[in-house]
């Protein structure tokens, strides 16, 4: 177990008066508050700051804090609370229960040290006997092809366990096969009801939700119900026009490039994008792009310049105007 | 095998659902943040999406000290922040095919 400098983790002076304690304590909630905080470590580092305020906001536990403190911690540097060491505060506190704190916090505080002035999850523990499960959340990787049809698909998920007082004991892995509804779009959440964790003394199961994530797809990009390809053409294949074989989701269609088609233009092949929830597909929308090849030999560049000769096109006649 | 449905919640089950108190969802509808069909909370349905907003929104009253018209102007905000961060990262994803 290591030492936690709870002045550290604020970014306050030990010398703080209450309000400096307070004003960096409610920034650092806003900035790493699980639900607005995109950052990967966000919940880690509320509940952190959450405990650092929890000690440092109560004067008792503080003066605690403060006399181990002096006693040598140093942040994340391996600690153990002083031989006999027992907290004043600790025994007779909130009688929560159910707290999330570290075992930092508790070697100092006990495991009841929790007083009532704690902002995380007041109060709602102990409103019935049989305690609802935690719903989880997590998201599902889903590729483009799968969500044309009915697909089934193995998933696995941490299910959070607590015992009866509500403390979390663990983890446990569950794997299920999931339907995939036909349709379904980035971001949609599937929800399966009783999959989350176990309920506490009779109280029922939590709910999973799966928030759909679009796999990233080699070939195409996704807008709405329709699908985004690029066709790579040659400046000869754009100019003279020329019939591609070109991949869709399910197979392949034959493209036609009219003459003089211009780098950037869109044509739209109706019926080949994503399924909507009515089974009606979106479009595929094919994009052009010419390209130039890598390398000419002196025989391809005398073949250009005769164009360019004989071409007479100023592509920048708008600069001139 | 599990299956979807589509899932309609009355009040009661909501607050079940969400672990939530009337009162509080009585505020959280109140700020619109989640908007049931019907009139009254006896008539109130909510859709498969609202426990979890609802319960957001709780945690940003409760955690973060916010008023619930922080929270609904919050919540607005950070929906709008992932749309916009979804679109970016599309639109980022085409450019680079089309440039490279």
């Amino acid at each position: 177990m290591d030492f936690k400098d709870y002045y550290k983790i604020l970014g306050v002076e030990p010398t703080a008066d209450d309000k400096a304690i307070k004003t960096a304590y409610r920034k650092l909630a806003r900035k790493y508050h699980p639900d607005v905080s995109k950052e990967r470590d966000a919940e880690d580092k509320f509940k952190e700051a959450n405990e650092a305020y929890e000690v440092l906001s109560d004067a008792a536990k503080r003066a605690e804090y403060d006399e181990i403190r002096k006693y040598g911690g140093q942040h994340g540097r391996p600690f153990q609370a002083p031989p006999g060491w027992e907290s004043r505060g600790g025994a007779g506190g909130g009688g929560f229960g159910g707290g999330d704190f570290s075992d930092f916090f508790s070697s100092i505080f006990g495991s009841n040290g929790r007083g009532s002035g704690s902002p995380f999850g007041r109060g709602q523990q102990q409103r019935s006997a049989g305690r609802r499960g935690q719903d989880v959340e997590m998201e599902l990787a889903v590729f483009l092809e799968e969500t044309l049809a009915n697909e089934s698909k193995k998933i696995s998920f941490q299910v959070p366990q607590h015992n009866a007082m509500g403390q979390r004991t663990g983890d446990t892995s569950k794997t299920l096969n999931v339907k995939i509804p036909a349709g379904v779009t980035d971001g949609e959440r599937i929800r399966l009801k009783g999959q989350g964790a176990p309920g506490v003394g009779g109280g029922a199961n939590g709910d999973l939700y799966l928030i759909v994530r679009f796999a990233p797809h080699p070939l195409f990009d996704v807008e709405g119900h329709d699908l985004i390809i690029t066709v790579p053409l040659a400046p000869w294949e754009a100019a003279l026009g020329t019939k591609v074989e070109m991949p869709t989701l399910t197979g392949k269609v034959n493209l036609t490039i009219r003459p003089d088609s211009q780098s950037g233009q869109r044509l739209r092949i109706k019926g080949m994008g994503l399924a909507n929830k009515q089974g009606q597909r979106g479009d595929l929308y094919a994009q052009l792009k010419v390209v130039m090849p890598a390398q000419s030999d002196a025989a391809t560049r005398e073949l250009w310049n005769k164009l360019s000769e004989k071409a007479g096109f100023n592509p920048r006649a708008q600069w001139s105007k | 095998m599990s299956s979807t449905l589509i899932v309609q919640l009355d009040m009661r089950t909501f607050c079940q659902e969400a672990d939530l108190t009337a009162d509080c969802v009585m505020e959280i509808v109140e700020h619109g943040i989640v908007e049931p069909s019907g009139r009254t909370p006896e008539d109130w349905l909510f859709d498969d999406r609202s426990p979890v907003l609802a319960k957001r929104a709780a945690r940003l009253h409760a955690e973060l000290e916010l008023e619930w018209e922080g929270v609904a102007l919050a919540l607005e905000l950070l929906e709008e922040v992932q749309q916009l961060r979804s679109e970016n990262d599309m639109l980022r994803q085409r450019l680079g095919r089309f440039v490279q």
